[in-house]
């Protein structure tokens, strides 16, 4: 077993793991069932995570290989009382259907808004390709992170309610 | 699960060395995690996690540019080097691979060891006449030429550390061109092709055609190269190049692209690449 220390959203961790665990099986032991776990090999995004503020898929990434590190999850960027921008944009842009994917995708916008403020479509495209959704298209998600960029910055209301 | 017993975390390279050495076969190299995670080899015990030894970043070396082997894919593409030297081809490759999480998470030496057949960076570094940097019981240099002669998984022994990748600095003017043929943004690489040219005035000098994701390693293709060297060329040798990279190779069975697909996916795409890097 090893034992690693995370700070998850904010709160400093400890725990003891198996050398091979994954970090995703890790965060839902500890109650972190905001992080989804879809295809559990790296490829629908669902299970992404920010470590050390860059956007990974929690389901292939070692636990011990985390020792030490800083974890946002979804429910650590805000809650149902009290929403971050991008996840009230999300809502009010109609990018939630199932919902499955949204944790990831929320995560996906923050770790692109955190270094690229206003973004274009491509750049959007680009910083969620590793989030996959089944329902929506991506239409409505795209929508959200700019809106959410223009509510980040100051600029308007979410148009889209 | 369950068949890791250790989790190795060693602070230096000789630490790291000694681990591999003293475990010898039952030891595994981890860096990005991202092929580990999903398979670990036969046999292997204990995980060595090399990503506190100091392996991230660029350094110079004189006449060649050498990338440490834990820098992840996203820290490649973003720096400055990458996105000057060669007309940018290493960012622009390097963007290409995955998708945003997973370059977050693979490393540059990891990507070049592991190399699935449908690896983007493989390709790339083979076109540039890369070395790969061995350091262990018998420390070597190694182009990548024979490094891609048989998998990396057989030809490294226990023991061994990949510890950066070389790439020699553009000498004279150099132009290239990349691409990757994909169904998806994010799907496997149904092909890449790598075209660097190594111009003297408009006379080619030198030129490198690579392909991935055709066979199970990348190859480098001479019969397309030597169509061009010592030419100012012209599009019919562009062409006749094409054909022949076509000709040449057996593409490797692939449930979404049958061979005679791929064969006419290389004739296509390794004369757009040529032009597009002798434009």
């Amino acid at each position: 077993m090893v034992n690693v220390t995370l700070t998850l959203n904010g709160e400093k961790t400890a725990c003891t793991v198996l050398p091979d665990e994954k970090l995703l099986d890790t965060l839902r032991r500890l109650g972190r069932t905001d992080v989804k776990k879809g295809c559990g090999e790296g490829t629908c995004g669902s299970c992404s995570v920010l470590l050390n503020g860059r956007l990974v898929a929690s389901c292939i990434v070692f636990t011990a290989a985390a020792d030490g590190g800083e974890i946002l999850t979804a429910a650590g960027l805000g809650t149902a009382d009290n929403p971050h921008p991008i996840q009230s944009s999300f809502v009010k842009a109609g990018a939630v259907q199932c919902g499955f994917c949204t944790p990831g995708m929320v995560l996906a916008a923050k770790a692109l808004l955190d270094v690229v403020p206003e973004p274009d479509v491509q750049q959007i495209k680009l910083a969620l390709d590793g989030n996959l959704c089944r329902c929506t298209g991506y239409v409505k998600i795209i929508d959200a992170v700019q809106s959410a960029a223009r509510t980040l910055a100051g600029k308007d209301e979410v148009p889209h309610a | 699960m369950g068949r890791i017993q250790h989790y190795e975390r060693p602070q230096k390279l000789d630490e790291a060395l000694r681990i591999l050495a003293e475990r010898k076969g039952k030891a595994c190299v981890l860096a990005g995690g991202t092929s580990l995670a999903l398979r670990l080899p036969p046999g292997v015990d204990t995980l060595v996690d090399i990503s506190r030894i100091g392996l991230t970043g660029l350094e110079d070396r004189g006449d060649s540019l050498a990338i440490r082997a834990c820098t992840t894919v996203a820290q490649l593409a973003a720096m400055p080097q990458s996105r000057q030297l060669y007309g940018g081809l290493l960012a622009r490759a390097a963007l290409c691979v995955a998708s945003t999480p997973l370059r977050n998470q693979i490393t540059v030496g990891g990507n070049l060891v592991q190399v699935m057949p449908w690896s983007d960076l493989p390709g790339v570094m083979l076109a540039l006449d890369g070395q790969i940097v061995i350091q262990g019981p018998s420390p070597r240099i190694v182009p990548l030429r024979d490094f891609y002669a048989a998998h990396p998984r057989n030809s490294l022994s226990a023991g061994d550390l990949v510890t950066e990748v070389r790439i020699p600095k553009p000498v004279g003017r150099v132009q290239s061109s990349f691409v990757k043929v994909g169904k998806t943004a994010f799907d496997y690489a149904g092909l890449t092709v790598t075209v660097v040219a190594w111009l003297s005035g408009n006379e080619v000098r030198k030129c490198s055609v690579a392909l991935g994701a055709v066979r199970p390693l990348p190859v480098r293709i001479p019969q397309a190269e030597e169509e061009i060297v010592g030419r100012i060329p012209t599009r019919d040798d562009m062409i006749r190049a094409a054909a022949r990279a076509a000709g040449v190779l057996e593409p490797s069975l692939d449930f979404r692209y049958s061979k005679d697909y791929r064969r006419q996916l290389i004739k296509v795409w390794v004369k757009r690449c040529l032009h597009e890097a002798l434009a």
